[in-house]
């Protein structure tokens, strides 16, 4: 029953290539159908959810846990995957390649329910890569465009460093604990000296998949990607994996004393992703940078040892991102451009799309009484158990500031301007899944309390104010009001804008990165070419000198 | 059951029929089919490691002779005799047990690759084809002088007895053998001859041939554990030559070529590394790895055929018509990357576990394995955007068969079921 939920998408996705020769409409049908009926078998799930159930065969890789974890995720994963979907009904309307697209996403949200379920790592490496490959094929899905596919393997190759850091912490597991079975690798965590480098490896598979710093590059060029798939990506799927790991190996992190290394990595990513967030032209972008910056929110409250909160972060994050993703997506569908400079105003001539957009951004930049609110303040707030408390305060003070400061900008930018595009119609595979985010949003601290006391049993303190935290949100909407509401932004002085630049650009992290490798893919490889030349004699000479070679190193080796 | 012997007596069956039916065509095809399944069904009764190199083998053979009805125009009972002698020396070389034999055995693969080579009767195949008797020839004379030394050293010609052999000798075979297994820095011959030879032969020399050569050479190395360290070494170098080689080419033969040279670094470091889960992951790469780069030598065959070019500059975009085209052509360069649900993803996964678990050098080998393999997804995923991505250029008057792809999509299939799990494999092969 359980294992229905990732099976009905994983099968789904194979059949929809058959079904095409049905028509279109058949293919769309069916995927809506079978990612909803996954939804509310996951919806069920969870209400009769009471205790872990475990199911697997003994000394196999084939085994899965439901526990409130991967409850949670999968309910996650499920309902977005879902109204994501039908999303795509409308989005996707006239995409002629429309039968690659269903067979990813659906196989995209069946690996990542099967990665949540994942009772033992190897399982849940395999899932991994599969949800990596999809995210890869999915992002490069418009291949016509060379950016499109550059994007795609970038995404494939920075996330896979990642994957070979996991792929060797598994391995240092399994020599170490003899079993890769997850319960049994926890229950052992003994305070040994392997579990630190253990923790890190995980760690850095974490920080590739949910694009930490340093490798964060790949997801904002990931927005080259249909704004549904980035919406799945960064709501529900990929992301969150990095996220759900360490989760699930916490017991494993926090004997390691690993925890120090998750807050730093979450605080430098918080900073370079929220001011390039401030700097971003690109709609995408800005909620791509924004999602890092809240991935790195749950890194540090799983550093601070905040790990509900963690969990319910991603649960409120999950919701709002995806409801910002998907009225970006509809604007981008109308306007045909990703441009915020190009889409200006646009928002003020559509009532119900600026209600949308504005309930998804208060949540966002945590203003109370939303959802948003709620789990930043926990989060923040639980950093003074670690850093110095000026620091602590200082550091939230910032961070709160940053983030209203990027999504008022876009929210400003979108209701003011003289633009002249327009939304035309309604489309309302589009506008329902907006609306049902928008109502859970909305209502997003019951959802919270219910599914806190639920599945972890504890209650929700929801009108608990950080002031420091609260002032620099309110001081960061001001900023914005001031800048882009009034569009005071051209007053500032010269050295701000080319700051600004510098920040547009990632810090040039990126730019480094593509350098080194294009410096590897070609000078290197000139190199190398040049290196083994066609001489039949000289060929043959290598023969001998590795003959002596060979000789010699054995001969000093004393054998 | 001696199956060495009986392999032999099937092969020269096979080669006697082939030639007796020149003037038939379709027969010689047909009796090659049957010889290769004779020989597949032989070489599973050995659970050995060289019985997996021996289905390996066959396996592309079977695949290989089906294509070759179109793929060889002229010549046809040259090519058939001449590749089902190269493909059962696949599984003689990887089996024997005495070095004389293995010597032979090993003549025999090398003169029927040099012969191979020269099939197109081109300059360009002949140059290749000298550089590989160059090398190969001063190769095996070393490796002859390591064998003679050997035996008289210890008196005895079975393989086992290299254990109280000297270390010359030892380190005369590994460079000698080491030629065919394109070790850096023997590997020079590898890519002319690939560009040469027939998109058959290239499939078996690069899915089989080296590989086999390379478990030879590990075999010998194995007596020794500083030469197995000098090896891994090497097999780093060459891993990072290959792939790196790779980049810069616009023939697509070539371009394979050099990623076989990074994979058979992986398997020699996964075979030398001390460690027994690599060891038995580096083996199974051999069948994984084999499958699916042969399917896609066929394909660049099928491809030079249809399209008279196999530069990918001049043959963008060929596949956006086709379905079960992209999808060969998709499926085979992923699953060389080594992700699910091919059986790549389960070989380079455990070597990568394997080697790192080694007593020596174990995290510099996996950072370095990682790396390299990180290194290849470049190309991979050039290789597939470039072929499958609809560009205006191209003309579609000429079309690939699709029927012609039966054989290679059915290589790919069997990458894809034998990576649900590999135990079945390794338990009925003994890894």
């Amino acid at each position: 029953m359980i294992l229905l939920i990732p099976l009905l998408n994983l099968i789904g996705s194979l059949l929809v290539i058959p079904l095409h020769k049905l028509g279109r409409k058949v293919v769309e049908y069916f995927s809506v159908t079978v990612s909803g009926l996954a939804a509310l078998l996951s919806i069920y799930q969870y209400l009769i959810f009471d205790g872990i159930i475990i199911l697997g065969y003994p000394n196999s890789y084939f085994t899965f846990i439901l526990d409130s974890l991967s409850m949670l995720l999968l309910i996650v994963v499920n309902c977005l995957g879902f109204l994501i979907v039908l999303y795509s009904v409308g989005y996707m309307g006239e995409e002629k390649d429309y039968v690659r697209y269903y067979f990813f996403i659906l196989l995209f949200i069946g690996a990542m329910s099967g990665l949540v379920l994942a009772g033992d790592l190897i399982l849940l490496y395999i899932f991994w890569e599969i949800v990596g490959i999809c995210s890869a094929f999915l992002i490069a899905f418009w291949w016509k465009k060379p950016e499109a596919r550059r994007a795609g393997l970038k995404a494939f190759t920075v996330t896979r460093i990642g994957d070979f850091a996991m792929l060797l912490g598994i391995g240092l597991i399994y020599i170490h604990f003899g079993s890769t079975y997850v319960p049994y690798v926890l229950s052992n965590v003994s305070n040994t000296w392997l579990a630190f480098p253990i923790a890190m490896l995980l760690i850095i598979a974490a920080v590739g998949k949910s694009a930490q710093f340093p490798l964060h590059v790949w997801l904002p060029d990931a927005m080259e990607g249909p704004t549904s798939v980035s919406a799945l990506i960064h709501a529900a799927t990929m992301v969150k994996a990095g996220v759900y790991l360490i989760s699930r190996m916490y017991p494993l992190i926090v004997s390691s004393g690993a925890t120090p290394v998750l807050v730093s990595i979450g605080l430098v990513t918080a900073f370079i992703s929220g001011l390039s967030a401030i700097a971003s032209e690109d709609i995408k972008r800005v909620l791509a940078y924004s999602t890092i910056n809240h991935l790195s929110l749950m890194f540090i409250a799983l550093g601070v040892m905040n790990w509900t909160f963690a969990q319910l972060h991603l649960l409120t994050h999950a919701l709002f991102k995806a409801l910002l993703f998907l009225v970006a997506g509809i604007l981008i569908h109308e306007t045909g451009t990703r441009l915020i400079t190009d889409m200006e105003g646009i928002l003020a001539r559509e009532k119900l799309l600026a209600f949308t957009f504005t309930v998804g951004v208060l949540s966002l930049a945590g203003v109370p009484p939303l959802p948003g609110f709620v789990t930043k303040e926990h989060i923040l707030d639980a950093l003074s158990h670690l850093l110095p408390e000026d620091l602590s305060m200082f550091t939230s003070f910032i961070l709160s500031l940053i983030s209203s400061l990027y999504i008022f900008r876009l929210l400003f930018l979108l209701i003011t301007g003289s633009g002249e595009k327009k939304v035309h119609g309604r489309d309302w595979f589009m506008l329902l899944p907006v609306l049902v985010l928008a109502i859970s949003t909305l209502v997003g601290v019951l959802l919270l309390e219910t599914i806190s006391m639920k599945l972890f049993h504890e209650q929700v303190e929801i009108f608990h104010v950080n002031p420091i935290a609260v002032s620099g949100t309110v001081l960061g909407v001001f900023l914005a009001y001031l800048l882009w509401f009034k569009r005071l932004v051209n007053l500032l002085p010269k050295w701000i804008a080319s700051l600004a630049m510098f920040a547009n650009k990632g810090f040039y992290i990126d730019t480094l990165y593509t350098w080194i490798a294009r410096w590897i893919s070609s000078s290197g490889s000139r190199l190398i070419t040049k290196l083994q030349c066609g001489i039949p004699s000289v060929n043959v000479m290598w023969i001998l000198a590795s003959l002596i070679i060979l000789l010699t190193i054995v001969l000093l080796g004393g054998v | 059951m001696n199956v060495e012997l009986y392999v032999i007596y099937t092969t020269l069956l096979g080669v006697i029929t082939i030639l007796l039916s020149f003037k038939f065509k379709q027969l010689q095809t047909l009796v090659s089919i049957m010889t290769l399944t004779i020989l597949a069904l032989l070489v599973i009764q050995d659970r050995s490691p060289a019985g997996l190199i021996g289905l390996t083998s066959t396996l592309i053979a079977l695949a290989s002779s089906i294509s070759s009805t179109t793929l060889i125009k002229e010549d046809k009972t040259f090519h058939d005799t001449l590749f089902l002698v190269l493909v059962s020396t696949a599984y003689l070389v990887a089996s024997s047990q005495d070095l004389i034999r293995l010597f032979v055995y090993w003549e025999v693969m090398s003169i029927s690759i040099a012969v191979l080579t020269t099939f197109e009767r081109e300059e360009h195949s002949m140059e290749a084809a000298l550089k590989y008797v160059m090398m190969c020839s001063s190769g095996s004379l070393l490796a002859l002088a390591g064998i003679a030394l050997a035996i008289t050293e210890t008196g005895a010609s079975t393989f086992s007895s290299l254990a109280g052999a000297s270390v010359l000798s030892k380190i005369l075979i590994i460079v000698g053998f080491g030629v065919e297994a394109a070790v850096f820095p023997l590997h020079f011959w590898l890519p002319d001859v690939h560009m040469s030879a027939p998109s058959t032969v290239s499939a078996i020399l690069s899915g089989i041939s080296i590989e086999t050569a390379a478990y030879t050479i590990s075999r010998v190395a194995a007596y020794d554990p500083m030469l197995s360290i000098v090896l891994c070494f090497s097999a780093i170098i060459g891993m990072f030559i290959g792939n790196l080689s790779a980049y810069s080419q616009d023939d697509l033969k070539r371009l394979l070529a050099y990623s076989s040279v990074a994979n058979v670094g992986y398997i020699i470091l996964g075979l030398n590394s001390g460690v027994q889960l690599a060891k038995t992951f580096s083996l199974l790469h051999i069948l994984a790895h084999g499958l699916l780069k042969a399917s896609l030598f066929l394909l660049a065959g099928f491809l030079m055929l249809t399209y008279s070019s196999r530069k990918l500059s001049k043959i963008r975009g060929v596949a956006s018509t086709s379905p079960i085209l992209k999808f060969t052509i998709i499926s085979a360069s992923i699953g060389l990357t080594g992700v699910p649900p091919f059986l790549t993803f389960w070989s380079e996964a455990f070597i990568l576990i394997g080697v790192f678990a080694s007593q020596k050098y174990g995290l510099f080998y996996s950072i370095f394995l990682s790396i390299a393999i990180i290194l290849s997804f470049g190309y991979y995923f050039k290789t597939f955007y470039t072929l499958v991505v609809p560009t205006t250029t191209i003309k579609q008057e000429e079309k690939l068969k699709e029927v012609l792809l039966i054989p290679i999509l059915i290589l790919i299939i069997l990458a894809i079921l034998l990576g649900f799990t590999p135990d079945p494999l390794i338990r009925y092969f003994n890894l």
